[in-house]
């Protein structure tokens, strides 16, 4: 394995008031990857996430940023290099404009104002928000203001990307755009990504490991197939395989040749279908090839 | 009714319609307007006489049309102020004053009287209070709010204020907002009529709510801060810078200042 980013070791998280969020959870992710994790409501993933930044200290085990403990002294490096982008955009613009709040970050990481302001341009360009810099956060649509949320995270720079439920409260457009964006970051830059979520049909977008976080307990990890494969995990961390994925296990279910590898995306979908159609010989599914 | 008014509200405050024009004021420096606005309202404290007043009202009416504002418009955005901040003080004015009889009022033996005195002193007054709130609001309607947010950081007003400030204006409508959901959901529920009794214990449940959700929304604002480095201080980029206008339009003001109080206390007005 290549140089570990981020490990937790035996972690459990208890809340002041006594509710155990994380239970002897271990954790590694190493340099590069697109992790997913994957959990329902209430699993504990949030309060995972917060972990990684050093916002919450483990109630027991240790967790290491890029083989830095996340204790105290070393808080400032560990919030430089793991950006956390909160679910709800509008804890984490608190700016009267979308520039100030872009410059928050690389200002209080004790940056000049003149590379402040480069770092800022680069990530208000990078989530496509230029022109944006005067508005104000709330004068911004959903998407938006989630695309914003990821530029003032993006403009630290970090090593690791995190974000806690990407897609809640967007609408089609904005999910693609967010998509489509995260796809740009992969491409352009050189970091870790982490999505905590439980939107199912998202993950295959932009992860490929995943951990099934459950009742504060880690229950599976694994490729994105082997996870959506298994029905036992499924229904224990009470979720579904993607809407694809499921229709092409009731479509195996009758015909065992259909499907070599389970796809998950729709894209994987069409070229599993046109491998099958080609084997077979009918060629009634060329028109795929525009789609 | 909730909505129409949040709706006027949200337009008053957040609506930076004019702010965004090129008119006279948008391209003052906000410090350079934060100042001139301020010493104009201490001008205005400052005199008693009609004409000084109604020099500044003239200055402000001529700044008005040079930034862009429709008249009409600022004069009925002022107006609407006036009744709250001056008419609870001026009112009885006329009556409780001593002085020349204009008119008397009522009957038997509840008879007030107008004096000549006591209108001058209320019209003095409103016209002082007036003169104040269309200034303000001219600084308010040509300023981005966070620019002048900025001005103040610029002129080290306390960072508890500035930033108290800051975020009680991004974060306000967020709460009207809710307060109305949670109405409308209300509401929705109700299909009896609720006794008075009935309706301010659910209004009192509806505050306690809100009160517990503003503080999980402040832990939350709190930690998204600290993820990014927050460690008490906020810096904020300056991106504001004079330029020779600033100081001409400073000047202006200084200049129209000095006019103001000279013409009350050099007694040039008459009055």
């Amino acid at each position: 394995m290549s140089e570990l980013v981020i490990e937790m070791d035996d972690v459990s998280y208890i809340y002041p008031d006594g509710y155990m969020a994380l239970q002897k959870v271990d954790l590694k992710i190493a340099k590069g990857e697109r992790l997913a994790i994957l959990g329902p409501n209430g699993a504990g993933k949030s309060t995972l996430l917060m972990l990684l930044n050093g916002l919450y200290k483990p109630s027991e085990g240790k967790v290491s940023v890029l083989g830095i403990p996340t204790s105290n002294e070393n808080l400032s490096t560990i919030r430089r290099d793991v950006g956390l982008v909160f679910q709800d955009p509008d804890d984490q613009l608190f700016s009267p404009t979308l520039w100030e709040d872009v410059c928050y970050g690389p200002l209080n990481m004790g940056l000049s104002e003149e590379e402040a302001r480069r770092r800022a341009l680069d990530a208000l360009s990078a989530v496509g928000m230029m022109g944006y810099e005067e508005k104000p956060p709330h004068h911004l649509s959903a998407g938006e203001k989630k695309r914003a949320a990821i530029a003032t995270v993006l403009a630290m720079e970090p090593k690791v990307l995190v974000l806690d439920e990407p897609t809640a409260n967007l609408d089609p457009k904005g999910r693609f755009e967010l998509m489509s964006l995260l796809h740009g970051l992969r491409n352009s830059r050189d970091m870790t990504f982490i999505v905590a979520t439980h939107d199912v049909n998202f993950v295959p977008m932009v992860a490929d490991r995943v951990y099934v976080l459950n009742k504060g307990r880690v229950i599976a990890e694994g490729s994105l197939r082997e996870i959506f494969s298994s029905q036992r995990i499924m229904s224990e961390a009470s979720l579904e395989p993607p809407i694809i994925a499921q229709l092409f296990q009731l479509l195996a279910a009758g015909n065992n040749a259909l499907v070599k590898s389970l796809p998950l995306t729709v894209g994987e979908a069409l070229s599993e279908l046109s491998l099958y159609y080609r084997s077979s010989g009918n060629k009634s599914l060329q028109l795929t090839k525009n789609c | 009714m909730i909505g129409s008014f949040l709706k006027a509200f949200q337009e008053i405050v957040y609506v930076e319609r004019y702010a965004a024009s090129d008119g006279l004021l948008q391209r003052i420096d906000p410090r350079v307007k934060l100042c001139s606005v301020a010493a104009l309202i201490f001008s205005a404290v400052a005199v008693r006489t009609l004409i000084p007043l109604a020099i500044l009202l003239v200055a402000v009416a001529a700044v008005c049309i040079a930034s862009k504002i429709p008249l009409k418009f600022f004069f009925l955005r002022t107006t609407i102020f006036i009744p709250i901040f001056a008419g609870v003080i001026a009112l009885p004015l006329p009556f409780i004053t001593l002085g020349t009889p204009l008119a008397t009022v009522g009957y038997g033996d509840f008879i007030l009287t107008v004096t000549r005195e006591g209108a001058y002193r209320a019209g003095q007054f409103t016209l002082r209070v007036w003169t104040c709130v269309a200034l303000s609001i001219l600084l308010m309607l040509t300023t981005r709010f966070s620019k002048l947010i900025q001005a103040m950081e610029n002129f080290r007003f306390p960072k508890v204020f500035v930033t108290m400030m800051a975020v009680t204006y991004r974060f306000i409508f967020l709460f009207i907002n809710e307060t109305f959901r949670m109405a409308l959901a209300k509401e929705s529920r109700t299909v009896t009529r609720l006794r008075w009794k009935g309706n301010v214990k659910s209004l009192a449940n509806m505050i306690a709510t809100l009160f517990i959700r503003a503080h999980e929304r402040g832990e939350r604002v709190y930690l998204a801060m600290v993820a990014r480095g927050y460690a008490g201080t906020i810096r904020s980029p300056n991106t504001m810078k004079y330029v020779q206008r600033d100081w001409v339009f400073a000047c202006l003001s200084i200049l129209l200042c000095l006019t103001v109080l000279s013409v009350e206390y050099l007694h040039l007005g008459g009055l």
